[in-house]
């Protein structure tokens, strides 16, 4: 593979050109998907391809094969050189890049145990037995399972000398338990998960052992009380906040979006550039970590793919905003002499965007546990797991659902609830956070899937936090106009 | 050689050398060719090639998957061996159904030539408009040009043998005047959908409405009537295709159609159908089993007349195996001007955002208006309004529909749709935002 990147990199010294990179990626994606005690779906995706983007007179050309003979490879250089060349045609401001040093190094995820050499039936077997023990719960009528495990295996050179090789591992899996009752249907997730690891995490994992749990607690959401409309204190579990994070913390601060790249289409931004080291994003008990060396975390590459190493940093720092994701061609933008490290793409065939970093909202400093806190509110809801999700294109109205939730009422949970919703404004809710509970509590959860670009690109990352409560916050008005 | 020829041989290669009891073979090659402009520069700039091999192939009933994108003649030989031995580790497909054999149907293909020679000059000279436009008007233009080949090919052991061949081409801008924006789209299969004409018209759509959102207004949330637009109706009706629209789910109790097949589901003026021949949002013919999909109705006359199912369900049950393919829901004449004469009080949507599912078994969707969210009263556009969320279900709003207008293609979403223009009673706008 090495030999690859060099041949493309000497085809591009032929060329007049400002800046290159180029990324050989291999890519294995298997996916598994069963519907109660059938194997539905088996996808075992390989890819393998070349990525060249060169800069020349500040225009960004890109261009990307699968075929990796000298011919083809030397094709794709012109097409992207050609690419550049003709966005010449168009006057504007050029892309600036920040100045780095050239790094020589390798990653690895740390594994015990390759996902790809575990045997299909070994992975659907989990699932199936998923299915077994909850159909013993009378009104379940499916149970639909997942399994995901990914590599990327990437060599990356640029015309400045860095040379980088990153092999990356990430497993996950869950499943939905679908009740269905008289003239209606509820379900509940066991909530997926995926790290960083290798299939020991599907193992380390009861997947097997919480699905009569589940199930029975689909089959609750049947006859369950419905949301209440109004003002209500919300304990927002890790496996739900990891997602209010993402939306309303990590896109509002990738750089591209503040500054209107994505103004066409994923939206724009209300943390402006002026509001960094001034703006009260949240209460003072708010601390948001980037972290792309976060251990297991989805984001955790070693280096981004503009050849960045892995940087820790604050986003929000007691609760004001502070800094922003940002890559080689955004972070001079905000005065900033290098990169923190957030262009990736999600394939070989991809040009690298600006991506949200792995990003968790730290733990309390004071010792409190979730009964602590559940003690302490007196009308409140509880929500578990990730439901419906939707933020307008400023990233301040925001909608959010859930998997579980509970009614609190003078410190106790008292019974289950359905179709919560709760809608709020981003800074309001964040400065609403009036407590969180403690580093023991603290739980990391993974995004898979999060779109952005065009064209659209997926991509991973890790949110963590411990469970936090937010004080008056709007529930039920989605279904009670 | 031409990608058709390519997968032939490939597929000879296949059968030569698998000992599989049955197998799918699909095929699908892509160029996505993009030029993406913001702040009235170019920010992105890709021409891309993705070419895969799917092999999915069965012995006793045990099913195994690769896809590649090596299509060299060992990375196929490889392949084949690393399939079978995934299949002969795997679990009986307890739903497996024997692959279809051919039809009969002969291939059709939706190609535009000039797409096919279409390269980053003629993407910077489509771009240059909206951008020598913004400079012009002094404002900042966001936006794409886009255009796109593919190709899908799919053969079984017992002969079937498709292939099809089609272009897109998609142009998209925002435009910011004074921080308020308005955007406007074109979607076509050929380069005619994208002129630079249809560019200069859509740019000054777009910078009209951001003009009339610098005055925009404040209202209270609840239930209003409105014109949905038919290009943002594209994006919200799409939903439709493919949440719930199963006869198997219908059967087992988890879709929002359940009890409800032969019954008036929504206004009579509503038909609701998949046409992948039809030009006006042409797609893929056939399934990824090599299923021909023709034209068919889920609504017609506002009566669900059918859901699509899959072989296994249709096999068991004695129905006939159908899929969507595309979306299209007829139109009328009248523009979406006329339709807003209509309005006493209400709001003129034209473009929608972030759109999510909130409850499933009434099929109730949350979303954001985006762009140009417009007042009007007594028929009048008066203004722009601050944004809004809103919740409601597709099905209540195609029940409350006063009247349908001239419909619009998008082709550059999960499926092909072409729907009209809508004005709905009653549509439920749950909370403001700040802008």
């Amino acid at each position: 593979m090495k030999q690859k990147v060099k041949f493309a990199l000497d085809v591009i010294s032929n060329y007049n050109v400002d800046y290159a990179d180029v990324r050989l990626r291999q890519t294995n994606i298997e996916m598994i998907r069963t519907y109660n005690n059938v194997l539905k779906n088996v996808r075992n995706d390989d890819e393998l391809g070349i990525g060249i983007r060169v800069l020349i007179n500040g225009r960004w050309g890109f261009a990307a094969t699968p075929h990796l003979d000298e011919d083809n490879i030397s094709k794709t250089v012109k097409r992207a050189v050609n690419i550049a060349k003709a966005a010449a045609k168009i006057e504007q401001k050029p892309i600036i890049l920040t100045k780095e040093k050239a790094v020589i190094d390798t990653f690895k995820t740390p594994i015990k145990k390759n996902p790809f050499d575990v045997s299909l039936s070994d992975k659907a077997n989990i699932l199936f037995n998923v299915y077994e023990n909850a159909k013993k719960v009378k009104k379940v009528k499916k149970v639909d399972g997942y399994m995901y495990f990914h590599r990327i295996h990437q060599q990356f050179g640029n015309t400045e000398g860095s040379q980088l090789e990153n092999d990356i591992y990430m497993s996950g899996s869950s499943y939905e338990i679908t009740a269905v009752g008289d003239g209606s249907f509820e379900t509940r997730n066991y909530q997926m998960f995926p790290k960083s690891k290798g299939y020991e995490w599907i193992e380390e994992q009861p997947l097997e052992e919480k699905a009569e749990e589940l199930a029975e607690d689909a089959v609750k959401k049947l006859t369950a009380k419905k949301s209440p409309a109004g003002k209500k204190d919300l304990i927002l579990m890790p496996s739900h906040l990891s997602l209010t994070i993402h939306e309303s913390v990590g896109h509002p601060t990738e750089l591209d979006r503040v500054l209107g790249w994505e103004a066409n289409f994923a939206g724009i931004s209300f943390a402006t550039t002026e509001k960094r080291g001034n703006f009260q994003y949240g209460s003072d008990k708010v601390n948001l970590v980037a972290d792309n060396t976060l251990e297991e975390g989805l984001g955790t590459w070693g280096f981004d793919d503009d050849g960045i190493p892995g940087q820790k940093w604050h986003m929000v720092k007691d609760g004001i905003l502070i800094n922003y994701g940002t890559t080689r061609d955004t972070a001079h933008y905000i005065g900033e002499e290098h990169s923190l490290g957030c262009n990736r793409a999600d394939s070989y065939a991809s040009q690298p965007i600006n991506r949200i970093p792995n990003l968790s909202l730290m733990p309390g400093k004071e010792k409190l546990s979730l009964d602590d806190l559940i003690a302490d509110t007196k009308d409140g809801i509880l929500i578990d797991g990730r439901g419906s999700f939707s933020i307008d294109q400023r990233r301040y109205n925001f909608q959010f659902g859930g998997d579980m939730f509970y009614e609190i009422k003078n410190g106790k949970i008292t019974q289950p609830l359905r179709d919560v919703t709760y809608q709020s404004i981003t800074p309001e809710f964040w400065n609403s956070c009036d407590a969180i509970c403690d580093e023991d509590h603290w739980q990391k959860y993974g995004v898979l899937n999060c779109g952005k670009g065009e064209p659209g690109q997926r991509m991973q990352m890790t949110h963590a936090a411990s469970p936090a409560r937010f004080r008056n916050i709007d529930v039920g008005g989605a279904l009670n106009g | 050689m031409d990608n058709k020829k390519r997968f032939e041989k490939i597929v000879k290669l296949i059968e030569k050398n698998t000992e599989a009891d049955d197998y799918i073979i699909n095929y699908n090659f892509n160029n996505n060719a993009l030029t993406r402009f913001a702040n009235n520069m170019v920010t992105q700039n890709v021409d891309v090639d993705k070419e895969k091999l799917d092999l999915t192939l069965y012995f006793d009933g045990k099913k195994g998957n690769l896809i590649t994108a090596d299509l060299s003649e060992d990375s196929i030989k490889n392949l084949i061996e690393k399939c079978e031995n995934i299949a002969k580790n795997s679990v009986k497909d307890k739903e497996y159904m024997p692959s279809l054999s051919d039809d009969g149907v002969k291939d059709t293909h939706k190609v535009d030539k000039k797409i096919l020679e279409m390269g980053p000059e003629k993407r910077a000279e489509i771009a240059n408009v909206a951008i020598k436009n913004a400079s012009k008007e002094n404002v900042k233009v966001y936006g794409t040009v886009n255009n796109t080949t593919d190709n899908f090919g799919v053969a079984t052991k017992n002969g079937l043998f498709k292939f099809h061949e089609k272009t897109t081409a998609n142009y998209s801008n925002t435009v910011d005047y004074k921080d308020e924006k308005g955007a406007n789209f074109l979607s076509g299969y050929d380069l005619a959908s994208i002129s630079n004409e249809k560019v200069d018209k859509v740019f000054y759509e777009a910078l009209n409405d951001s003009k009339t959102l610098e005055n925009r207004k404040d209202f209270e949330p609840g239930r209003y009537k409105i014109l949905l637009s038919a290009k943002a109706a594209t994006k919200l009706f799409i939903w439709m295709g493919f949440f719930g629209a199963s006869r198997r789910a219908v059967d087992e109790g988890y879709s929002p159609y359940v009890g409800k097949i032969g019954k008036k589901i929504v206004d009579e003026r509503i038909n609701f159908y998949t046409d992948p021949l039809n030009d006006r949002a042409p797609s893929k013919p056939f399934t990824d089993e090599g299923l021909q999909i023709e034209k068919k109705y889920l609504i017609k006359n506002g009566v669900l007349k059918d859901l699509p199912c899959g072989r296994f369900w249709a096999d068991k049950n004695n129905y006939k195996p159908w899929a969507v393919s595309n979306i299209i829901i007829d139109d009328t004449d009248k523009s979406e001007k006329e339709l807003i004469k209509q309005i006493d009080k209400g709001f003129y949507i034209r473009d929608l955002w972030y759109i999510r599912m909130v409850k499933r078994d009434d099929f109730t969707l949350t979303g954001m208006t985006r762009n140009g969210f417009l007042y009007v009263e007594d028929g009048e556009i008066q203004s722009g309004a601050i944004h809004y969320r809103w919740n409601d279900s597709p099905l209540r709003m195609l029940d409350n529909i006063i009247d349908i207008g001239k419909g619009a293609a998008n082709l550059n979403s999960w499926y092909s749709i072409y729907v009209p223009s809508l004005l709905i009673d009653n549509f439920y706008l749950s909370s403001k935002t700040l802008f």
